[in-house]
């Protein structure tokens, strides 16, 4: 009796350890299964246009439009697609990189350049002979070896933006931006703005993402306009052949920058400068102009009044005034969608193809883009006026071509870490020659 | 019968502890093996391939100045907040046991602050030191608050170390009130009879008999103050200049925004021998001073 005993407690607690441990290959297994098996289904449903794919969006702040779309197609086409966006605070290459650890890649996935350029030659999908592709897809997206792996979402672009208006009103002059094509130029401005009143006619941020990924990846953007030009550079201060302080124009937008600090709001303690506050100063007219992107116009609305106008112009150098850095406007594809060639049926990758072309050739797609998210598309073809001012200020640039390519290379950290560098130099911690040898340190770094 | 044989003892092993054994393994062990085993890969976090590097990660870590550099001023900030945090855990226990009035209500207010998060507590105190303190400041022309303590490394490393203290001495306190409770009344009075003067009899009857809730409190803070994370972020960003990046930080940034995911694994395992010394070495000198009443 006392043995039965025993030995129906062994089984049970063996069946116990059993499930415990079938539990796990349980759910490997069975995710596989159910892959299989949606797939298969999705075989058989293929041909009603009914297959289901996912898409990851990293622009949180149009997670609800996206999912108005996603209903939307799904209506029209019969797609259905699955839009979750990238978790509170995890970066896009965090979530990618767990969802792809844990087997389940979303097809769509809307990352960040520099991310696309780690994964892309792995995980994603050639997409150089889509349509959209010689319509400026290929021009925003992104290439490795002239392959296009990415589709751009939308254009953004920095420099400095303007309140026209506030400037009209202290000059009593007509304010055209395009005039202005001298640091020396904007500094007279600066000068007439103090003169009439205003006290600290610039913003500049203490964020290190607007130092170092923006102001400071200007450097490497403008040596010759192109990313080749962006990455031959680097290469350059990766091998030590290339002496930042001697360079021309790391020189020149770094006099700007003096420049720029000597009219800041926050000059007093510039560190202590408030991202929401910065937005105000220059919406409601206390300044005249911030160094920022087209993305800052979510915090500008909420300051500004209808009547105000604004825009951005690129950021001037004292250079001649033919040369680009002061005609064109860094703008580049900023959120590039890749499609995974992993786990992906090819009925799965074939819908996300279609799905992107609908955003860029059918009406609704391009309302979605244009209207509801109010991104600036990358495509010629579509035509929809852009909403916000801003916005219309990168169009223009983009339409005329006058953009600078966008440069995808810098390391992770680069942002933080040089950003941190940035920050130092703002506060007066370091000086040029200090800045210029904490960058040449960090891309030494980076030789492998 | 046959209960002594090999056999028979596996059997009542894994009857009884076989599951835990299970789950033990598969939450903790396996994933300790796999990530040492990372630290000698370059992995970048998402390719197929790990290559193997051996122990280059190893020597990345120790040519990494800014990993020693945040790791000095985790040191510094641990030494001075554990100080802060019990110091002031303990008067505020040795308060509110005293009999005053209202010592329940003060109790639960002291321990609210432990009940709001870190990234919260870290936004309202970056309010507090960006906009409050300035705004005071500059009004009653205060020097010391006229500019943002965020803004300044010294006083922004400061700031973190008032935070840590508000946000845990509360629970703190909490400890040590039952140590102090659990100090048996027989003795407290054989010493006033004795004639033991208040603070002979806390100093050699009360704090002796109190030495487990220190051991405690001492670990609780300590390994608290080490893995640091939440409140650098929301509070100061690790900044002004990367000037408060504490190492939990330094090693996420490693990990997963360099991509030198082998080398930030080498670096948090080196963070958790150091913190398993000193965990450890605390635990083991506190319990030598325990005394039996």
């Amino acid at each position: 009796m006392k043995k039965n005993k025993k030995i129906a407690a062994i089984i049970a607690a063996g069946t116990f350890a059993a499930a415990a441990l079938a539990g796990c290959s349980n759910a490997a297994a069975s995710s596989e299964s159910s892959n299989s098996s949606s797939s298969s289904s999705e075989t058989s449903k293929a041909s009603s246009s009914s297959v289901s794919i996912t898409m990851l969006n990293s622009k949180m702040e149009i997670q609800p439009q996206l999912e108005e779309m996603a209903k939307k197609y799904k209506e029209q086409t019969g797609v259905s697609i699955e839009v979750y966006s990238t978790a509170n605070g995890a970066s896009p290459a965090e979530t990618i990189a767990q969802k792809y650890a844990a087997g389940d890649p979303p097809t769509l996935a809307m990352l960040d350049g520099t991310d696309i350029l780690t994964i892309a030659k792995e995980k994603a999908l050639d997409l150089s002979s889509e349509k959209w592709a010689s319509d400026g897809g290929s021009t925003y997206g992104i290439s490795i070896d002239g392959t296009l792996y990415s589709f751009p979402f939308c254009i953004e672009g920095r420099g400095l933006i303007y309140n026209k208006t506030i400037i009209e009103k202290l000059t009593g002059k007509e304010f055209n931006p395009d005039s202005i094509k001298s640091m020396d130029a904007l500094k007279k401005l600066m000068d007439e703005l103090v003169a009439a009143g205003m006290e600290h006619p610039m913003v500049i941020n203490k964020e290190d993402w607007s130092l170092g990924a923006h102001y400071l990846a200007t450097v490497y953007e403008e040596q010759d306009g192109t990313a080749a030009g962006a990455y031959k550079f680097t290469e350059g201060l990766t091998k030590g052949t290339e002496k930042l302080i001697e360079n021309k124009r790391f020189n020149t937008i770094m006099d700007t920058f003096d420049m720029l600090k000597e009219y800041n709001i926050n000059k007093a303690d510039p560190m202590a400068a408030d991202y929401d506050l910065n937005a105000s100063y220059v919406a409601e007219g206390k300044s005249a102009f911030w160094f920022n992107g087209n993305w800052a116009w979510a915090e500008i609305s909420e300051y500004v009044d209808d009547s105000t106008e604004m825009g951005i112009m690129p950021l001037v150098q004292n250079t001649s005034e033919d040369d680009f850095a002061n005609n064109r406007l860094c703008a580049s594809g900023s959120k590039q969608v890749m499609i995974d060639k992993i786990k992906a049926t090819p009925e799965q990758q074939q819908a996300a193809k279609d799905f992107l072309n609908w955003l860029v050739y059918d009406e609704a797609g391009q309302s979605v883009l244009v209207n509801d998210c109010s991104l600036v598309p990358a495509f010629k073809n579509i035509t929809l006026e852009v909403k916000d001012p801003l916005g219309q200020s990168i169009k223009k640039y983009v339409d005329g071509a006058n953009t600078i390519e966008g440069f995808n290379g810098c390391p992770g950290d680069h942002w933080s870490t040089l950003g941190a560098s940035m920050q130092k130099y703002l506060a007066g911690q370091i000086d040029r020659a200090g800045l210029a040898s904490e960058v040449e340190a960090y891309w030494a770094k980076q030789a492998k | 019968m046959n209960e002594k044989t090999l056999a028979a003892k596996t059997k009542t092993f894994l009857m009884f502890a076989g599951p835990a054994v299970f789950v033990f393994i598969a939450v903790l062990i396996v994933p300790l093996v796999y990530g040492v085993y990372l630290t000698f890969t370059s992995w970048d976090g998402i390719s197929n391939n790990k290559p193997f590097v051996g122990l280059n990660n190893y020597i990345e870590v120790f040519k990494d100045k800014e990993f020693w550099n945040s790791l000095v001023l985790t040191l510094k900030y641990v030494a001075v907040s554990v100080v802060f945090i019990n110091l002031i855990a303990f008067i505020l226990a040795f308060l509110v046991t005293s009999g005053i009035k209202g010592q329940n209500f003060l109790r639960a207010g002291f321990f609210t602050p432990n009940l709001i998060g870190g990234v919260v507590l870290g936004f309202i105190w970056r309010f507090v030191f960006a906009r409050a303190l300035v705004s005071f400041g500059t009004a009653f022309d205060i020097d010391i608050f006229s500019t943002s303590w965020l803004s300044d490394p010294q006083k922004a490393f400061w700031a973190m170390i008032i935070v840590t203290t508000w946000q845990y001495s509360g629970y703190m306190m909490l400890i040590y009130i039952a140590g102090l409770m659990g100090v048996p009344k027989d003795l407290t009075e054989a010493a006033s009879i004795d004639g033991a003067t208040g603070f002979q009899a806390t100093r050699h009857v009360v704090l002796p008999m109190m030495v487990p809730s220190f051991v405690i409190c001492l670990f609780l803070s300590i390994t608290r103050c080490f893995m640091v994370y939440d409140l650098n972020l929301s509070l100061t960003e690790g900044g002004p200049f990367a000037a408060t990046r504490m190492v939990a930080m330094h090693v996420y940034k490693k990990a997963f925004e360099a991509k030198q995911y082998g080398t930030g694994q080498a670096e948090a395992l080196i963070l958790f021998i150091i913190v398993a010394i000193i965990g450890i070495t605390q635990i083991y000198l506190g319990k030598r001073k325990e005394v039996e009443a």
